[in-house]
């Protein structure tokens, strides 16, 4: 995995830059709720873009990830508001609703031949409105005030406490661990496995940096593209139902944009646009970078919308440093 | 003794359109069989059916006796046929280890890859193979000929009997392809067949032990390299050709060099491409580029109409130097260039006639800012009559024409420019008999009303049909220019094989 390690080596040696920066100007920057926020702000993050890597790497993109953490999140309130049913099921049915949107990407790219771009711009909007469309919060005007109560979607949203655990309260002072943080990180090992260590994962690999010598090799590209899709929708419903956890309750609106930061998370994290290369610790550190510039702007007190002129600008400047490296190889 | 690979009663049709007709294809164990033709004769869509790639319309594959289904390319490289293509079929961002062994993977017990296995069998291979490579190489770090290397290691990992070679060495260096003809010759040692695929005659006859020869998807020679020659490989691949020179053209030819010069390059070269190219062109002459596919004259092309940038050299116009950089400078120059793959290079093929013929000459139809429709529809209706354009309806989609009609269309456009010099590329290739005639013909009519045209074609009847001087090119070197009609067709054939021609 020769490749991975000089992109790698610039996130991690400009994050830590950047975080030392922060932690010199912004006054609350090296607090532990500080730090809390971070992981909390952006482990669910770090999950979508992981799945966003993965449709990159296939040379494709999805633009509905943002779309379908509402569909999940929506589905997850619905099942246990509505239909009550008990949290484990619920989840469950909320990250099939979430894998099969994503594979109804993959279907449309691979048999009706859309182009990427088109065909996940497209369901976007679809999936939002079917959010809108099966929104309990819209069908019954009780729920919208009412919080999610069951024990196992509120768990999602948890924290754990890595003193008492440790046993160490009385001595010194750790950040609060959210629960979506260990999610993230079993989830990462998973698909870090999947990636390195299976046919599917090198198979993924060779179609994104030959599709034509993949063909020719026999291996069984339509399956492989509808597979990566599903997994990108499957990982974004999974940080729609940790959402859910976090907010006890889910709003129409929830995830609108996030396909631009997860975008950005898996670009800086090393993801080739063009295809076949890229990883799990590039979009995780992707992620978590994005998530420090941020918050850290924040804590500066730097408007929203400088924020988002930030964030398309770093996608921009990511871009570009792939390309400089291309272009270095190529001559 | 079994063959080694029986391919029996192929044929292949496309939309009514006869791509093999009955061939029989038999090779025997350690064989290293040339797969020669000219363009359109069929071996792409062979090599197509014997990967797996097309299902043959009728006939079997088997392998050692061993039938093949068709149609299957997994089966097929199971069954023992890899094939190396032209363009590369390895992945360039994984290592020589992971593409030796594409869709076929080692894994343990628990269904994950066994790398260590995958380096094992890597190194093995290498070693057996006297390759110098590593296993852990990134593929995109390695020089063409040791990707080359690598994809026949491939085509051993997966045990194939047959390795079918697409034109191999079109991006090698000369010391290259020698290293690449030792490894086929070490490969033949050991019993695997090989199908030699190329238009470079000199490497068939220093490496391959029997040639077959394709024309308009039939076979029409076969046998031993040994007992044959250069020349009339050549002309097996061309067919007769060449006998109907009449003397009606012979008189019309002889304006040639009276004209004013209108093109003048000289010294013109690209790297690694062409070297050294020096020719002119005259007002009112047809000038032909001849010789094998792969000589770089479509490249040449390329530089004279600012596709690409000469590293070395002039282009002067009307004795004028010139540094065309844009095919829009070009143009303006006076300069048409009809390319060689009109479907991708020519036309909008989803637009209509009229559209497709004005696309080059917009300006000229465009009042005050406004388009004027009407006048567009006239040209084209007037260019549909001079080159009887099928069918005569200026408003059908040209992808849906025949591809005589779609050249037509494509020549059109570019007279509608009113160029000084046309450039054509190719201008017949995949055209019926009588759309070539008709092309001809307006060629011809160009021409006299004191065009320049300057064809690049490796069709040596057309040459000597229609061609006033005639230059040969072979390996990005251009010949001396010669009158066409000077010299006899197997004359012209050697020289585009490659011979000297004796003086007697």
């Amino acid at each position: 995995m020769a490749f991975f390690k000089i992109p790698n080596l610039v996130i991690i040696l400009l994050t830590t830059v950047i975080f030392t920066i922060f932690a010199f100007t912004a006054d609350r920057f090296l607090t532990l709720a500080n730090i809390e926020n971070i992981l909390t702000g952006y482990s669910f993050l770090a999950i979508i873009a992981i799945g966003q890597s993965l449709t990159i790497m296939a040379r494709g993109i999805d633009l509905s990830v943002g779309s379908t953490v509402a569909l999940a999140a929506m589905v997850l309130f619905d099942a246990t508001m509505i239909f009550e049913l008990p949290g484990v099921f619920a989840i469950l049915i909320a990250l099939v609703a979430a894998t099969a949107a994503g594979a109804l990407n993959g279907l449309l790219i691979v048999y009706l031949r859309l182009q990427p771009f088109v065909a996940t711009l497209a369901t976007l909007a679809a999936y939002r409105g079917i959010v809108y469309a099966i929104s309990g919060r819209q069908l019954y005007p009780e729920l919208p005030t009412k919080a999610v109560t069951d024990p196992w979607i509120r768990w999602l949203g948890d924290f754990f406490d890595v003193e008492r655990a440790l046993g160490l309260g009385d001595f010194i002072s750790l950040p609060w661990i959210p629960i979506s943080f260990f999610i993230l990180l079993i989830y990462a090992i998973a698909i870090g496995l999947l990636l390195g260590r299976t046919r599917w994962g090198l198979n993924l690999r060779t179609y994104g940096g030959s599709p034509e010598a993949a063909h020719l090799a026999g291996l069984k590209v339509n399956r492989l593209v509808i597979s990566v899709y599903a997994l990108c929708g499957f990982s974004a419903g999974l940080a729609g139902i940790i959402l859910v956890g976090r907010f006890t309750t889910a709003t129409e609106a929830l995830g609108s944009g996030m396909e631009l930061t997860a975008i950005t998370a898996a670009v800086i994290g090393g993801t080739r646009l063009q295809g076949g290369i890229g990883g799990v610790t590039g979009p995780v550190l992707g992620a978590f970078l994005l998530g420090i510039i941020l918050i850290g702007l924040t804590l500066l007190e730097i408007s929203q919308f400088y924020q988002q002129i930030l964030t398309g600008g770093i996608l921009i400047a990511a871009i570009g440093y792939d390309r400089l490296i291309e272009k270095r190889k190529a001559v | 003794m079994v063959d080694a690979l029986a391919a029996l009663n192929i044929s292949k049709s496309f939309d009514g359109f006869i791509a093999l007709n009955n061939l029989d294809f038999t090779l025997q164990s350690g064989e290293v069989r040339a797969l020669v033709g000219s363009n359109g004769a069929g071996k792409t869509t062979l090599i197509k059916i014997l990967t797996g790639a097309h299902a043959p319309s009728t006939g079997t594959i088997s392998i050692n006796g061993k039938q093949l289904p068709g149609g299957d390319p997994a089966a097929h490289i199971s069954g023992g046929i890899s094939c190396i293509y032209q363009h590369t079929s390895l992945a360039p961002n994984l290592t020589v280890a992971e593409n030796l062994f594409l869709g076929n993977h080692p894994t343990n017990r628990f269904g994950l890859l066994d790398k260590k296995e995958m380096k094992r069998r890597a190194q093995q291979l290498i070693k057996d193979n006297e390759t110098d490579v590593s296993p852990n190489d990134l593929v995109a770090d390695l020089p063409t000929v040791k990707q080359k290397e690598v994809e026949i290691l491939k085509a051993l990992a997966a045990n194939s009997s047959v390795i079918l070679m697409d034109e191999p060495t079109a991006w090698l260096s000369f010391p290259e392809v020698q290293r690449l003809h030792d490894t086929i010759r070490r490969l033949k040692k050991t019993g695997v067949t090989i199908v030699y695929i190329s238009h470079m005659m000199d490497e068939i006859f220093r490496v391959c032990d029997n040639a077959t020869v394709l024309r308009d998807g039939k076979l029409v020679w076969q046998g031993s390299v040994a007992e044959t020659d250069r020349s009339s490989m050549v002309q097996h691949m061309l067919g007769d050709g060449g006998q109907d020179t009449s003397n009606e053209r012979n008189e019309r030819r002889n304006e040639v060099e009276k004209g004013q010069k209108t093109l003048r390059v000289s010294n013109l070269s690209r790297e690694n491409l062409f070297s050294e190219a020096n020719f002119s062109l005259y007002q009112g002459e047809i000038l032909c580029i001849t010789g094998l596919i792969g000589s770089k004259r479509s490249e040449l092309l390329q530089c004279l109409f600012g596709v690409a940038q000469p590293d070395k050299g002039q282009i002067f116009l009307h004795g004028i130097p010139q540094k065309i950089d844009t095919p829009r400078l070009a143009i303006q120059l006076g300069i048409g260039l009809v390319p060689e793959d009109r479907r991708m290079q020519g036309l909008f093929l989803s637009h209509s006639i009229e559209e497709n013929h004005v696309a080059a000459s917009l300006g000229d139809f465009v009042n005050r800012g406004l388009f004027n429709r009407k006048r567009v529809r006239t040209r084209a209706q007037d260019t549909i009559r001079q080159l009887n354009i099928k069918p005569d309806d200026v408003k059908k989609t040209v992808g849906n024409l025949s591809g005589g009609n779609q050249q037509k269309v494509l020549l059109g456009k570019w007279l509608e420019t009113a160029p000084d010099i046309l450039i054509l590329d190719e201008p017949t290739v995949g055209v019926d008999v009588g759309a070539k005639n008709d092309i001809y013909q307006v060629l011809q009519a160009f021409k006299e009303e004191g065009g320049a045209v300057l064809i690049v074609s490796s069709d040596v009847e057309e040459v000597q049909n229609i061609a006033d001087r005639v230059l040969v090119m072979a390996n990005g070197k251009l010949s001396a220019s010669f009158d066409a009609q000077a010299l006899s067709h197997e004359e012209l054939v050697a020289k585009i094989s490659g011979e000297s021609v004796n003086e007697a």
